[in-house]
């Protein structure tokens, strides 16, 4: 599609962005392939308990041991994964959500689209992080319910931004002619706008994907997200709260933070890049 | 417009009631309640019973909603706090003063670091000094919360010992002192949260105004003008710099209705007794007479700021009033 | 008469008797405590345990010998007026807020308590290091059993920190706060002998207008409390009657403008409490700190330092703010002992005392029936525990041993516990019954070998497919184990399902992973079901009095296991009886308490814990252990011991590393 041809083009001179794709790559493949193997090999959640966590040099491993006796190069595998998994189910779903909202409100306009929109306002207002904890306190903190509660929450920003596109395509002469052909509005949606939409859509997908890492992150940091015994990104930089853990302990969070950092990093220098090639005036080339 | 302003003020008070329905319905939801923490063995349970009873925790929902409701709208009650053994309005009145300060300190210093970052990007966008903000910008972004507040204590706390690393003020001083010492304590507990804050809060800012400013740098009528031989300087200032602070000004409304929502990760890291702290511990020790009353201020809040910055988008750009 | 007159003098003869505290270090600064007489009036010797002159078990002694238990810094102290330098700095790490509700029949936070005992009021007698009563507190007081009766009278002069006299008329006032029926707190209980007083039951029920049973005489400074049932032994305790006063002139007014309910919110039950402690509350800054200025006119002396200033900060963050020197003195938390080894500070120490909590792992084997009614449908009495009745093989003794001695208590003590932890050895804890505890048992120990020989020696030798034992029946057998998470569960339910996989038996978490607090307390604590979960573990903070009905009576609430056996009822039937006003008979019942657990397994006590105090160099005269300071009572600390009166600073500000 003519977005990667673009896309392909811009790389070319943005150099940052170049090096974060291919870095992606390989971040993604080694985290899936790996976790797959280790998961495979090891019991990566067999626990010898410890005083405090095992240096890589006094235990012989890469990456050491945490207070738990588990080797964090094989946990980091299996965390990272894990998290990826949960930003991808949420920025699925509430694509999924929102692209419907957005289309549909912004295509037929009127009435629908009043309606529809007072929805996602008042759904707006309700403060997201508050709500989701308390959301997460009460019906338990397991994978399903985390994508649950974050994409309850994150579908209208995509809504929004959907309907926005999708009112200035409305305009245009191609779906005029449609309607004036007879076409039914399904199909028109579904095979004239769409199509014209997935520019955006992929620029904000990749974007929302790193927000959702750092949501999870950060959830799991105070507290709220997933416990102990499901090991994700978030929960293990929950050491990095503990100012012994800061000081002396450094492989057990410093690995998942460079990883996190450099993950969203490469994953905002892309989305970036994606962003430009769908605005004609930002772009490099 | 008026019509248009006075439509959305209107449509405000069902959202609100919806969003209080909502919140009620999840607080009530939470397995355990307050009492929960009384686990002691001299406590007997028909005492607890008696407790809950008399507290109303066994009274069927829509009534306690209906309690709920009239007390806050006719009297500003929000209920016991269990936890604390008082109204909630006070513990929240006790917080609301530390929150604001806090908030405030915040939302100065980073439109004071963010407005000339963002306008420097723009401006000379591709260049090192760009590049430069630019790194720093997605380092901010990336980096965790909460890692940035413990580094921030570790370095400047405890290491060099310039700042306290928990509490609003200092209590010998609030004893003892008179109002500027009282000022001054704190001022210098606020420091490093409202840093710490700042440096976090700059990223959307700056990125949105270069964007801006890039925006317009390469619109029509930026080029009308060049080609008409204005200097740049005057083009950027005239033309570019106040289109594109818009945008920023109309966050600000957002951002006004946030300074008292208070933010949960940095007041919880430096023991700031503020609101977001208040919601923490409240969610953890299921008092939620104040998780509700949090919740439905800062709803109320985050409406009447997403009210503010729209109108003042309506009022400032004609393009928008016509929509 | 006569024999209550002679028990009188043997018992103001005995308790009399002062310790020596000379020397330093652990173990010679303990007090010589003089046993509590039986009912014959004639001193009876309990069990020795440890060093000869201390009843405190073995293990814990030896754990403890690594910490001095107070300071021997002989350094000049500040003098009086030399400002802020001379303020003590104390940092309570949490990890919530400070409440501020610090009156005494209403608080109900530790924190609170804490400053209640410094700033407000304590109770009127003081008691020695068995937790016994003694006679050199404000007043002394006396049992008379055939009377049953308390008979209280001042022996000193003291004021409240507005100069009015204290009486024990404030005492009773006390009782006519906690009894009213409009009272928020928690300390209507029948451990503190409450709702016992003769009287109380009417005044309670809004009859009566003041308590018949609470007798003042001799110009309000004597007190007869008379009781309608029996006194157990076990107020000989201390803490198990209420004995702390509360202003009248002070709180009436108070009540009088906001009533009974609203007690809890006013000013003078928070920032303004009257109180007779060392120290006076200046400010409050809400959910922060406390600032305190001594009391000049305290009945021991006025204190050696000019203010108190307690602030709360992140329990992680305590190591380094004391190696910053932010604070004098700092609660350490096990957790925090990696970072103390790791940094090895040299401006300030460690002193460790046994900690007054307990956790207990307990076997769900039953739940609650109904509760007894009469004729009408009014209950009359409390439900009774029901055993399970599903078969379930957490019913067997012998699969219960099993688990039990599978349990690795031993790693987490050394791991979590950083060896302040010792497995307990017995259900008795050494906060509250250190005589009972017969220190030549040692307890459930971690075998594998053994657990695996008492399942095939029971009859469990079938094995399923994956290894894991069949029951007798030849059914597969399951367990589940519900836990909160914290540091210690973290690694304890991982380590124990693993060993258990060890021995054959399958353990699940429930639902499969850690549970939400509230979860956790409405599936285990609150429930009359049967709950779904067989292994858990609870822990709370020990009362002074060792009688273990309030935890296991088949009636009581807290009966975490549901248990109850004919054999079980009778020992605690015998602990409550007027047959342990003879020592030696309650020494007896005592250890067949001990055996009972040991064979048959409802519950496990997890382990006795040290809990640790982090002070400063340039703090002197602070000590966790009774120390003899030359009046006529030892200091009466809290468990804490955060400080009291003496504590002095020998330097401008706390050093740092």
């Amino acid at each position: 599609m003519r977005i990667f041809k673009l896309f392909l083009r811009e790389l070319k001179h943005d150099y940052f962005a170049l090096v974060s794709i291919i870095m992606l790559a390989i971040i993604f493949l080694s985290i899936y392939i790996g976790a797959f193997v280790i998961d495979h090999f090891y019991d990566v959640m067999w626990v010898t308990p410890q005083r405090m966590p095992v240096s890589p040099e006094a235990s012989g491993t890469l990456l050491g041991l945490d207070v738990m006796g588990r080797n964090q190069f094989h946990l980091l595998f299996v965390a990272a994964r894990n998290s990826l998994n949960i930003a991808l189910g949420v920025t699925f779903f509430s694509f999924a959500i929102g692209l419907t909202v957005g289309v549909i409100s912004g295509f037929y306009g009127g009435r629908t689209d009043n309606v529809l929109m007072r929805i996602v306002d008042t759904w707006s207002m309700i403060p997201f992080l508050m709500v989701v904890i308390v959301l997460l306190v009460v019906f338990g903190r397991t994978v399903p319910t985390f994508i649950l509660f974050l994409t309850l929450f994150s579908w209208m920003t995509r809504a929004r931004l959907l309907r926005a596109a999708a009112l200035s395509q409305r305009q245009m002469d191609y779906i005029s002619a449609s309607k004036t052909l007879g076409t039914p509005n399904i199909v028109i949606i579904v095979r004239e706008m769409l199509p014209n939409l997935v520019d955006i859509v992929v620029a904000n997908f990749v974007l929302t994907l790193a927000a959702s890492i750092g949501i999870e992150t950060g959830l799991s940091m105070l507290g709220f997200g997933l416990g102990w015994d499901y090991p994700s990104l978030g929960v293990m930089l929950q050491n990095a709260t503990n100012p012994m853990y800061l000081q002396h302990f450094w492989w057990v969070w410093t690995p998942p933070l460079i990883l996190v950092v450099v993950t969203m990093l490469c994953v905002n220098f892309v989305g970036n890049a994606l962003q430009r090639v769908t605005d004609p005036k930002q772009r490099f080339a | 417009m008026w019509k248009m302003i006075l439509r959305r003020v209107l449509i405000l008070f069902p959202q609100l009631f919806i969003i209080s329905v909502i919140t009620f319905i999840l607080a009530t939801v939470m397995p355990g309640d307050a009492l929960s923490g009384l686990v002691d063995p001299s406590v007997s349970r028909e005492i607890l019973e008696l407790e809950r009873e008399r507290l109303g925790l066994n009274d069927p929902l829509p009534v306690r909603y209906v309690q709920w409701m009239r007390g806050i709208i006719l009297e500003f009650d929000f209920g016991q706090s269990f936890t604390h053994r008082r109204p909630v309005t006070d513990i929240i009145g006790d917080r609301v003063f530390n929150t604001f300060l806090l908030s405030t300190a915040i939302l100065v210093l980073t439109y004071i670091i963010a407005i000339p970052l963002g306008v420097l990007a723009g401006r000379y966008k591709g260049r090192i000094i760009d590049k430069i903000i630019m790194l720093y910008i997605f380092t901010a972004l990336a980096m965790p919360t909460l890692v940035l507040c413990i580094l921030m204590i570790l370095f400047f706390a405890f290491n060099l010992g310039w700042f306290p690393s928990s509490g609003s003020v200092n209590a010998i001083v609030l004893a003892g002192g008179d109002a500027w010492e009282i000022f001054v304590s704190r001022l210098h507990h606020l420091v490093l949260p409202a840093f710490t804050g700042a440096i976090l809060g700059t990223v959307g800012i700056v990125f949105m105004l270069r964007a801006n400013i890039i925006d317009r740098t390469y619109s029509e009528y930026v080029t009308l003008a060049r080609s008409k031989g204005v200097p740049t300087g005057v083009i950027f200032r005239r033309h570019i710099l106040r289109n594109s602070l818009i945008p920023v000004a109309a966050g600000f409304g957002f951002a006004i209705a946030g300074l008292l929502m208070g933010q949960f990760f940095i007041e919880s890291m430096f023991m700031y007794p503020g609101m977001g702290m208040l919601f923490v511990q409240s969610v953890n020790a299921r008092d939620f007479a104040v998780v509700n009353a949090i919740i439905i201020i800062f709803s109320v809040l985050t409406a009447l700021g997403m009210l503010l910055s729209d109108i003042f988008l309506m009022i400032v750009d004609p393009r928008i009033r016509v929509e | 008469m006569k024999k209550l007159v002679i028990l009188l003098l043997v018992v103001m003869a005995v308790f009399a008797a002062c310790g020596n505290n000379d020397g330093d270090g652990y173990g010679e600064g303990r007090q010589e405590t003089p046993p509590p007489t039986g009912g014959g009036g004639e001193p009876v010797e309990f069990v020795e345990a440890g060093d000869g002159d201390s009843p405190m078990h073995p293990a814990l002694l030896e754990a403890l010998r690594a910490f001095p238990a107070y300071t021997t810094n002989d350094a000049p102290v500040l003098p009086r007026g030399s400002g802020t330098d001379n303020i003590l700095r104390i940092g309570v790490g949490t990890s919530s807020t400070l409440i501020g509700l610090f009156l005494g029949t209403h608080n109900a936070d530790a924190n609170d308590a804490s400053i209640n005992e410094l700033a407000g009021s304590y109770s009127l007698v003081s008691w020695d290091a068995n937790n016994l009563w003694t006679q050199n507190g404000i007043a002394t007081l006396e049992l008379d059993r055939e009377a049953n009766v308390i008979i209280l009278n001042m022996q000193e002069y003291v004021y409240w920190h507005d100069g009015v006299p204290l009486t024990l008329d404030d005492l009773v006032f006390a009782y006519e706060i906690i009894g009213h029926p409009e009272y928020t707190g928690q300390r209507f209980s029948p451990e503190l002998q409450v709702p016992n007083v003769r009287g109380m039951a009417e005044y309670h029920a809004g009859q009566a207008d003041y308590i018949s049973g609470l007798v003042l005489s001799n110009n309000n400074r004597t007190l007869r409390i008379y009781y309608v049932d029996p006194l157990p032994p076990s107020t000989l305790f201390a803490g198990s009657v209420w004995l702390q006063p509360i202003p009248r002139h002070w709180i009436e007014p108070a009540i009088a403008e906001v009533g009974h309910y609203g007690l809890q919110g006013h000013i003078r039950a928070r920032d303004q409490i009257l109180g007779f402690g060392p120290f006076i509350i200046e400010t409050v800054v809400a959910g922060e700190s406390v600032f305190m200025i001594p009391n000049d006119n305290y009945r021991q002396g006025a204190p050696l330092v000019d203010g108190v200033l307690v602030e709360l900060l992140p329990f992680e963050m305590v190591p380094s703010a004391m190696r910053a020197g932010d604070f004098d003195i700092a609660a350490y938390q096990t957790a925090n002992l990696s970072e103390f080894y790791l940094h090895n500070p040299t401006n300030y120490s460690l002193f460790g005392w046994p900690a007054g909590a307990t956790t207990i792992i307990n076997f769900r084997m039953g739940g609650f029936g109904e509760p007894e009614t009469d004729d009408d449908g009014n209950v009359i009495g409390a439900a009774r525990v029901q055993a399970r009745d599903d078969d379930h093989p957490i019913m067997n003794v012998a699969i219960r041993r099993a688990l039990a001695h599978s349990i690795d208590r031993e790693t987490i003590a050394h791991t979590v516990g950083h060896d302040m932890w010792i497995p307990a050895p017995s259900i008795l804890h050494p906060f509250n019954a250190s005589p009972f505890i017969d220190i030549n048992r040692q307890g459930i120990v971690f075998d594998l070998e053994l657990s695996n020989r008492i399942l095939d020696e029971a009859g469990f030798t079938q094995r399923d497919a994956e290894g894991y034992r069949l029951d007798l029946d030849g059914n597969h057998m399951y367990f589940v184990y519900g836990q909160q998470s914290n540091p210690t569960h973290d690694q304890l339910v991982p380590l124990n399902i693993q060993n258990w996989r060890e021995i054959g038996l399958r353990v699940e978490m429930f639902e499969g992973g850690f549970m939400d607090w509230g979860l956790f307390l409405d599936t285990v604590a609150f429930t009359d079901e049967v709950s779904p979960i067989h292994i858990f573990a609870m822990g709370w903070a020990l009362g002074m009095n060792p009688d273990p009905a309030s935890l296991w009576a088949d009636t009581a609430q807290f009966n975490m296991s549901r248990y109850s056996s004919p054999g079980f009822a009778q020992i605690l039937y015998d602990i409550q009886s007027a047959n342990a006003w003879d020592a030696a008979f309650l020494a007896d019942a005592y250890d067949r308490w001990e055996q009972y657990f040991y064979e048959n397994v409802p519950a496990l006590q997890f382990t006795w814990n040290l809990d640790l105090v982090a002070v400063n160099n340039r703090v002197t005269n602070f000590s966790r252990v009774r120390v003899d300071n030359g009046y006529n009572e030892p200091g009466n600390m809290t468990t804490d011991s955060w400080a009291n009166h003496l504590i002095g600073l020998t330097a401008r500000s706390p050093y740092a590393n």
